[in-house]
């Protein structure tokens, strides 16, 4: 290809939005991984390894070893990577799993959503299975509740493979100017019947084009697994090279919706120290590293330690006044506060969407 | 989301938080509509199959 044609290239992807847009997926090279590197799910779905990566499920129930994996294609160092460990059956129509994405709906206005010159968006993912077959992929337009979806092929077992697929913007539902979830992007696994209906490449609702053409039950066999990385979302009808950044841009931008003030709670690395109040069973809150999507759910994992690192007969109680920076402190149980001591405590704090 | 438990918590006299048991770990949840756990409680307490007790 000539200088001038790839110029060329270049200027329509940035008149596209593509260039100016980048990535609208964090944390798309599986980098991060701040709950921990492996985890077993049996019962409820839910963020298990790879921050932003989740695990969604609704009355089906396989039993699965979620990881941060080393194995992933050239010009990458892991995979987010989901094993069956105990297989699952689908029973009714309406069951389903899938391993999903939100995005954030005030990042994503550019889109123009709602309106005539809502812009298309093309995703782009390196996948791996041992299940071949077709696979639907689809984004869920959360404030409309609308679909659409495309499908892509696992051709040989157990190889790396890059998919892109196109979706059409929505000139008739209207992505809210908030903090809300904008868009979702799903991979289904294993779903009834109820989803795999309609039209692939047209938004439709209530679910008619969700996830149409879907031809493959990954979760239905024990040791089926599915990997994914590199994945990107881009403005415009063409995929964009994997814009690869540093782990600490990354890490920050996941620190908006999770983070935690350890690298392992076997240890006492990060662990938070506090001051005890006077008179009052508080110790003093954290402040958080990055300001938070929402207000956060927290959790003060217990055995609360003494600033040497024996261990205390202080428990843990609630947060209170949990703001976007930090909280304000923790109530205590237990018993043998010293006034104006320091203490150390692990805490997490989620706003996931 | 399994939900077990929930209670609110006082904090100068006024609702603060809910202390809840959410798959099977005890976390602190503010009154906030954007918390997805939040929003989750108050699905299940409208639809019937949770309370959240009064705070201590």
């Amino acid at each position: 290809m000539s200088k001038a044609r790839q110029l060329a290239d270049l200027g329509n992807q940035v008149d596209d939005g593509a260039i100016t847009g980048s990535n609208m997926v964090i944390n798309g090279g599986m980098t991060v991984a701040q709950r921990g590197t492996s985890a077993t799910n049996t019962t409820g779905g839910g963020l298990k390894t790879i921050d932003r990566m989740r695990y969604t499920r609704s009355g089906f129930v396989p039993s699965l070893n979620h990881s941060q994996s080393t194995d992933a294609p050239d010009g990458f160092s892991y995979s987010y990577k989901v094993e069956v460990a105990t297989a699952d059956t689908i029973g009714t129509s309406t069951e389903y799993s899938v391993i999903d994405y939100n995005i954030e709906a005030q990042d994503l206005q550019h889109l123009k959503y709602g309106s005539a010159s809502a812009k298309a968006v093309t995703l782009s993912f390196w996948v791996k299975s041992n299940v071949t077959g077709t696979y639907a992929v689809g984004i869920n337009q959360h404030d409309s509740s609308r679909d659409i979806s495309s499908t892509y092929t696992v051709n040989a077992s157990g190889a790396w493979e890059y998919k892109t697929v196109t979706f059409l913007g929505d000139v008739s539902g209207t992505i809210n100017n908030d903090n809300g979830i904008g868009l979702n992007i799903e991979w289904p696994m294993s779903t009834g019947s109820n989803f795999t209906g309609g039209s692939n490449d047209v938004w439709g609702t209530a679910d008619a084009n969700r996830w149409a053409g879907h031809a493959v039950s990954v979760f239905e066999t024990n040791s089926n697994y599915w990997q994914i990385t590199g994945v990107c979302l881009n403005v415009g009808d063409s995929a964009i090279d994997f814009p690869h950044e540093s782990y600490g841009d990354t890490l920050a931008k996941c620190q908006r919706y999770y983070e935690q003030s350890y690298t392992s709670l076997t240890g006492s690395d990060g662990k938070f120290s506090a001051v005890a109040s006077t008179g009052s069973n508080y110790l003093q809150g954290p402040t958080f590293r990055v300001t938070k999507r929402t207000q956060p759910t927290m959790l003060a994992h217990d055995g609360i330690s003494e600033m040497d690192g024996s261990t205390s007969s202080l428990t843990a109680g609630s947060f209170n006044h949990i703001g976007l920076n930090g909280a304000l402190r923790l109530s205590l149980g237990g018993s043998g506060r010293i006034n104006a001591q320091v203490y150390r405590y692990h805490w997490t704090a989620d706003a996931e969407l | 989301m399994n939900i077990t438990s929930a209670q609110y918590i006082l904090s100068e006299d006024e609702n603060n938080v809910i202390l809840a048991t959410i798959d099977e770990i005890e976390m602190t949840v503010p009154l906030t509509e954007g918390n997805r756990h939040y929003a989750e409680i108050m699905r299940q307490v409208e639809a019937g199959t949770l309370t959240i007790a009064e705070a201590d």
